[in-house]
């Protein structure tokens, strides 16, 4: 990248000037006694600066279900109208009632649940958090928080009273990065604020940044910057911004797990900062600080400070108590939504190049997987297909009939995906543009004409998507009337939606451009991918008439893009490091709610050795969203161009990740029921093993397995953290086991994916092969019961039709809960309302860990019963129970003994 | 019927090994279990074996009988996935799909397609023989230029031989006779030279000595402060008197003591000086152990004001070409006699008596006839090489495809006109500007190793913008016609093109019987 292309802090002048404001005291205070009940669980207070005291400030506390606290900060009668984000919260939170306390004249205290408390300290203005009675976080204890209110700018009418020279500072009333002149007409509006994870060492989230998973303190770098760039041959290991943005942090301990998620869609950047706070300092009316620890009068605590600055809009927090990881992930996804469960085809594997070049290339890239009997579910076209990159429409030299070319690859159970990028070329003939254009859609220059900028096509518009009716009518671009040449097995592809504007300041809009309702995009920047790719997922919902489910795949995103579609970690390179990178960027995307994520394999940009391409399979067949997509510059790398080995050895990865499905499908389900992200860190499920904090050379999926890919070109032994205390894990190729707590060194060869299935997991699997995921849907289903140390395992299966909302509407699925306890495993349904016909049986049980060979394996169901044959692995305790037959729809019981 | 459901998919030839009444043994041999697991939807076999007729093995083999048409093994996990893979349908037995039983189109296809491949190798063997003839014709034809070339060569060769020996005799003579002229004019220029110098020295000694009484004092010399090698001070008597060696000095005395310690830094007075003397000749061996060469010739050479005055005195005083003059420079007024001798021959060559000029241009004549002869074996030895070399590449099987030998054919594109000149060179060429790429040099045969000449590897060609060199693959086709008949760019840089030729046209597919096969399905 070319790092002068984009800003520093030191270039943004809030980020200057709110990363330099640092006073001893701070001169914001609440007033008390304006305290007002706007109703249960709301309460308003002014908050004063003392300097400015002519300057008022509206704090609004609500306090919000699952221990939930959202706290609002606004001016009272602003000269301008302050931008509040719309779009992101599914409904307005709900509201619980708290019991306020007035502990003395300077505090109040609100307890809104047993786990949640707040302590609002009047003078200084800060705010404390408990979760258990912990003190987890506390908001202005650094005096940080500096909310610039709206001003007259300095020699127009109406400045009487107000220092001119304060208001007057470099980069307040207009700026400039390179040729890019910034008007700024409404002067500046930044607002910063501390918030502070006491007790805590590590933080995480605020994607999307190539960077560690526990976020590195910024001491001697740049914030880390929110502001949805399209960044050229990105670097590794930096804070620069990226292509999306959720500004939303979560901080864990062996305690607890908290969140902080700062409402706010203008350009932001967060200083992180591991620190070390001497207790004495802190007030000593905490009298149960730290829950158990002891208060030693002099003892240090680890502490994250964390500094947030927003170039616009209000302060609306929200903060998340806990107290536990499954916690913080439900109270973050019941305010900003979670993914529904994709179609069974988009988690299976997706083959994407730019450019696949006509229709014989798609036919003949479908004819390489037949022929070397790799299965695939969707092969990808890029911008090369359209007619001059309008979107839309087709090249038709090069796809005469695309509608045949669909129905081809559909008679194989595979789908097609295009792209649709925002930027709309303009051109009088192109029937999009020019309809756009009478109707105004387009956004403005503050002058009010239409905005343009170059992009794909050259000269190009962009779409308002802040207008609904625009927003609609692009939805409406779907519809196979509309979309000549699609058909209903062709999917969707946003890119570009940052958006990437070649000319632009920083290759995006300039910030005083206006959307719908005189906004700048200053205001709303953030936003824009997610508008996009939030039509497109409506489009294709009304394009089948509420019946199938859509599939978008974005670049560009925010908090709530999980709601309508899968992200990839954009233009990566084919080199070691960004293979390696991708954990740590898939998992500060999970834990922030975009849950439906993956790295394009083998690396955008250049040629990855056949080593590279291999390990890459092997890793991506193991994270949500699995795509092989290369740079128009690359050579080609169809899995069947390394070599007969490394072909086999590709497909081994991809057959592997079908085998998972069902597991994989049922994960995305529960997702959709609370929240929890199918990939994961290690300490989601393990949050007391200290050892997992900083992990983000492995993951889990689920609770069932833990993945370690191989991430470097020559090795043949990796080292191997297994978390947990009495935990148990199996090899899922040899079936060897390791002890929890423990880290191994593991020998590995080119065959070799390292991944273990948790003792104590039941997870379903797909042995039988089939070229394309929705051709396995009614295939038999193998258990794989791993037995804990108590002998004890459980796991789910979710089953349905695999593309249709007939799931929610009909209730057409089922959904089992299997348990392994006293030597019996038994299968219950966990949804009785729930019916879906399928021939789909239990056709093998493999249990792990099985302590000896059992003399018969009897099997219930209903009336029926049965003896399944079985077999038994001294060296490994595997038991392995043959055909036993019973209905996956079922309730069974099998008894060993 | 219950053995159809029980043998389900196995091929004909290995019904032998699935006996109901016996238990079955894996085909690898790996495991024997009751033939009731044969096609039971479980595997128990590591290769499948033992479902043959269901999908629950992911490396079984199922038979298609296709009756009506050929045979085929598929994959068994393509058994019931909703999709007809045989003809005849016989993998989808378990699902609902209803698949239309095709064997009898496909054989109805499968016949046609062949006849006519027949046909038209047929058609292409008969283009291709006469090609072959004519270019029979040609090869001969080839060799017969190259023989002549062979021939020519050897005569060239001889004649060569002896225009040397009269070069080499008319040279010695030339070369006799410009040494003696050269030695006439050397002492001559030596002369001059010495002239020059005393002359220098006495328009000095005469601008020094500003009193006329043949003596240059220190008082006079005094006045030339540009003398003073320590410009920080001023130019005191003592420090004249160590330039001096005594208060005053004679001209033999400024001569040999005091001359090269000044020359460098003087300056001759503003002041007009009295006119120049006649320049005496004075033969002075002794200005040369003055000082040592070398340190004369370095500061010559390093120092601009000194060059440009060098320049001038040149110009002043001899003769010369405008364009020779920075030679001068380098050497300095005070060269050695070595780098005399270098600029006499380089630059200053004497004037030569008639007879050396009669000499001289004899034995230019001799070399030019030498030069030119030499240059035609060259060309004719080049001619040769391209010759063998083409003579080396594989034309293929019988080298049949030594007609195509360098011929070019074009393919016409929305934006490009595609050339490829056989076993040669393949471009890209803009069809709205002139310019043009080469995508690839001949490289080899690339088919598969069982058809090495399916294909013609091109590579090598102009690099791409951030990516590989270009390169070219050619599919060769039976054709009617010779023409390229597709070029596609599947890769970046990476191009592919299908060339139809009679030449790549099969007797043995032609000389296939037609109809024979209905038996065979």
């Amino acid at each position: 990248v070319d790092r002068s292309n984009f800003k520093t802090c030191d270039q943004s002048s809030f980020c200057r000037r709110q990363r330099k404001y640092k006073p001893d005291t701070t001169p914001y205070e609440v007033d008390l006694s304006s305290m007002k009940k706007i109703a249960n669980g709301h309460l308003q207070f002014v908050l004063l600066n003392t300097v400015k005291p002519q300057v008022k400030f509206q704090l609004d506390l609500y306090t919000l279900e699952q221990n939930s606290l959202r706290v609002k900060i606004n001016e009272v009668n602003p000269i301008r109208k302050r931008y509040e984000v719309e779009n992101v919260l599914i409904t307005e939170p709900k509201l619980v009632d708290a019991t306020i306390k007035k502990t003395d004249n300077n505090q109040i205290e609100g307890r809104w649940s047993i786990a949640a408390k707040f302590i609002l300290n009047a003078k200084p203005f800060r705010l404390d958090l408990f979760t258990n009675d912990i003190f987890v976080i506390s908001v202005n204890s650094k005096n940080m928080f500096n909310f610039e209110h709206y001003r007259q700018k300095p020699g127009t009418n109406g400045e009487a009273g107000e220092n001119n020279n304060e208001d007057n500072e470099d980069g307040m009333w207009e700026e400039t990065f390179k040729t890019h002149h910034d008007s700024k007409p409404y002067g500046p509006s930044s607002i910063g604020v501390d918030v502070n994870f006491l007790n805590f060492e590590n933080v995480y989230g605020i994607p999307e940044h190539a960077d560690a998973f526990s976020l590195r303190s910024t001491h001697d770098t740049d914030p880390y910057r929110l502001f949805n760039l399209d960044i050229f041959e990105y670097d590794i290991g930096n804070p620069m911004a990226l292509y999306g943005a959720v500004p939303y942090m979560l901080a864990h301990n062996e305690q607890a797990t908290v969140g902080f998620f700062w409402l706010n869609a203008a350009e932001g950047w967060i200083d992180v900062l591991n620190d070390k706070l001497n207790t004495k300092t802190l007030l000593s009316s905490l009298t149960s600080f730290f829950g158990t620890k002891s208060t030693n009068d002099n003892s240090e605590v680890p502490e994250v400070t964390t500094h947030w600055m927003f170039e616009a809009g209000i302060f609306d927090g929200f903060f998340f108590m806990g107290p536990t990881p499954n916690d913080v992930f439900r109270q973050y996804t019941t305010l900003t939504g979670v993914t529904p469960t994709p179609p069974l085809w988009s988690i299976a594997y997706h083959q994407c190049r730019w450019n696949y070049n006509d229709e014989d290339d798609v036919r003949g890239v479908n004819n390489g997987f037949e022929q070397h009997q790799i299965p695939v579910d969707v092969i990808w076209l890029d911008i090369e297909h359209t007619n001059g990159k309008r979107y839309f429409t087709w090249d038709t030299s090069k796809f005469p009939d695309p509608e045949k070319m669909q129905d081809d690859l559909a008679a194989y159970g595979r789908r097609m995906v295009t792209i649709t990028d925002p930027h709309i070329k303009k051109d009088d003939g192109y029937h999009v543009y020019a309809e756009a254009k009478s109707n105004g859609y387009f956004v403005k220059t503050k002058d009010g004409s239409d905005y343009e900028g170059w992009c794909w096509p050259g000269t190009s518009m962009w779409l308002d998507y802040f207008n609904r009716d625009i927003s609609q009518w692009y939805s409406q671009r779907f519809t196979y009337d509309n979309y000549k040449g699609s058909t209903r097995n062709l999917f969707i592809w946003n890119d570009m939606n940052e958006p990437s504007v070649f000319n632009g300041p920083e290759v995006t809009f300039p910030k005083d451009i206006v959307h719908h309702g005189g906004w700048e995009n200053r205001d709303v920047h953030n936003l824009y991918g997610m508008l996009q790719h939030g039509a497109s997922f409506h489009g294709l919902v009304e394009r089948s008439h509420g019946n199938a489910r859509p599939f978008v795949l974005t670049r560009s995103f925010f908090a709530g893009s999980q709601r309508t579609a899968a992200v990839w970690t954009g233009d990566n390179a084919a080199h070691w490091s960004h293979l390696k990178i991708a954990v740590p960027m898939l998992l500060s995307l999970s834990v922030t709610g975009i849950s439906f994520v993956g790295a394009d394999v083998g690396g955008f940009f250049g040629n990855p050795d056949a080593k590279l391409l291999v390990r890459w399979y092997q890793a991506a067949a193991f994270q949500p969203f699995f795509r092989e997509h290369a740079h128009i510059d690359t050579a080609r790398r169809e899995p069947w161009l390394f070599g007969d080995d490394n072909t086999r050895l590709i497909r081994q990865a991809i057959e592997q990740r079908y085998s998972y499905l069902p597991f994989w499908y049922t994960l995305f389900y529960t997702q959709e029921k609370n929240g929890v992200p199918p990939m994961l860190p290690l300490w989601f499920h393990f949050p007391r093993d200290k050892n997992t904090f900083k992990t983000e050379d492995s993951f889990m999926i689920g609770n069932g397995l833990l993945v370690y890919p191989v991430t470097e070109a020559d090795t043949n032994q990796v080292s191997i953290y297994f978390p947990g205390e009495n935990t148990v894990w199996y090899d899922i190729r040899t079936f060897t086991q390791h002890n929890g707590s423990e880290t191994a060194l593991i020998n590995v060869d080119m065959e070799s994916i390292p991944v273990y299935q948790r003792g104590g997991a039941i997870i379903p699997q797909r042995l039988r092969k089939r070229r394309a995921a929705m051709l396995a849907i009614h295939d038999p289903i193998t258990l794989v019961v791993a037995l804990d140390r108590n002998n004890e395992a459980e796991g789910e299966l979710y089953l349905d039709d695999g593309q249709t909302y007939d799931y929610r509407q009909k209730h057409q699925f089922i959904h089992r809960h299997f348990t392994f306890k006293n030597n019996e495993l038994q299968s219950t349904s966990l949804d009785p309302t729930a019916k879906f016909e399928t021939d789909a049986w239990i056709e093998r049980i493999i249990i792990h860990g099985y302590p000896k060979n059992p003399t018969r394996v009897k099997i219930h169901s209903g009336d029926k019963q049965a003896v399944p044959l079985h077999s038994y692995q001294d060296t490994t305790q595997t038991l392995i129970i043959r055909r036993p037959g019973p209905s996956v729809t079922a309730d069974w019981t099998l008894t060993i003994a | 019927n219950v053995e159809q459901t029980v043998l389900r998919g196995v091929q004909t030839s290995l019904l032998s090994m699935y006996i109901p009444s016996k238990p079955f043994t894996c085909l690898d041999g790996s495991l024997t279990v009751p033939f009731e697991f044969v096609n039971d939807d479980y595997c128990d076999c590591q290769d499948g074996s033992d479902e043959p007729g269901t999908s629950a093995c992911s490396n079984g083999q199922f038979f298609c009988e296709n009756k009506g048409y050929l045979g085929t093994l598929i994959p068994s996990h393509f058994v019931g996935d909703g999709i007809c893979d045989c003809c005849d349908g016989s993998d989808e037995y378990e699902t609902t799909i209803v698949c239309n039983n095709t064997c009898f189109e496909l054989t109805q296809k499968f016949q046609a397609g062949r006849d006519a491949r027949r046909t038209l190798h047929e058609a292409g063997v008969a283009k291709k023989k006469e090609i072959i003839a004519k270019s029979k014709a040609i090869t001969s034809e080839r060799q017969e230029h190259f023989n002549e070339l062979e021939q020519d060569l050897n005569n060239l060769e001889n004649d060569l031989k002896e225009t040397e020996k009269l070069k080499q005799e008319a040279e010695v003579l030339e070369y006799a006779a410009k040494e003696k002229n050269q030695k006439l004019w050397e002492e001559k220029r030596a002369i001059q030279q010495a002239m020059v110098r005393d002359q220098q020295i006495r328009e000095i000694f005469v601008d020094l000595d500003t009193n006329e009484d043949s003596l240059v004092s220190i008082d006079e010399l005094q006045k030339h402060t540009e003398l003073d090698t320590n410009q920080a001070n001023e130019f005191t008597v003592e420090e004249v008197r160590s330039i001096l060696g005594s208060d005053s000095v004679n001209f033999n005395e400024f001569n040999t003591i005091v001359f090269e310690k000044i020359s460098n830094s003087y300056q001759s007075s503003p002041e007009p000086t009295t006119p120049t003397p006649e320049p005496t000749p004075l033969p002075e061996p002794s200005i040369y152990s003055a000082t040592t060469p070398s340190s004369i010739l370095e500061t010559h050479g390093y120092e601009e004001e000194e060059v440009t005055t060098t320049s001038s005195f040149y110009k002043d005083n001899e003769e010369e070409n405008n364009n020779e003059r920075d030679d001068y420079h380098e050497s300095s007024s005070v060269s050695t006699s070595l780098e005399h001798e270098k600029h006499i021959h380089a630059s200053l060559a004497p004037e030569y008596d008639n007879e050396t000029k009669v000499l001289i241009q004899i034995a230019d004549q001799a070399r030019n006839e030498y030069n030119q002869l030499k240059e035609k074996i060259i060309q004719i030895k080049r001619q040769i090489q391209d010759f063998k070399k083409q003579s080396d590449v594989d034309l293929g099987p019988n080298s049949d495809y030594a007609p195509i030998l360098d011929e070019c054919f074009d393919y016409d594109e929305r934006e490009y006109t595609y050339r490829i000149c056989m076993f040669k060179t393949a471009k890209q060429i803009s069809k709205g500007g002139s310019s043009e790429v080469t995508i690839g040099y001949w490289d080899s045969w690339s088919g598969p190793k069982d058809d090495k000449y399916l294909k013609m590897k091109y590579s090598n060609g102009a690099t791409c913008w951030n990516g590989p060199p270009r390169s070219l693959t050619v599919t060769l086709q039976c054709g009617t016609e010779q023409k390229l008949s597709d070029v596609r760019e599947p890769s970046r840089c990476e191009y592919t093109m299908t060339f139809e030729t009679p030449l790549a046209c099969d007797e043995t597919i032609a000389n296939r019987p037609l109809h024979p096969g209905h038996v065979e399905f």
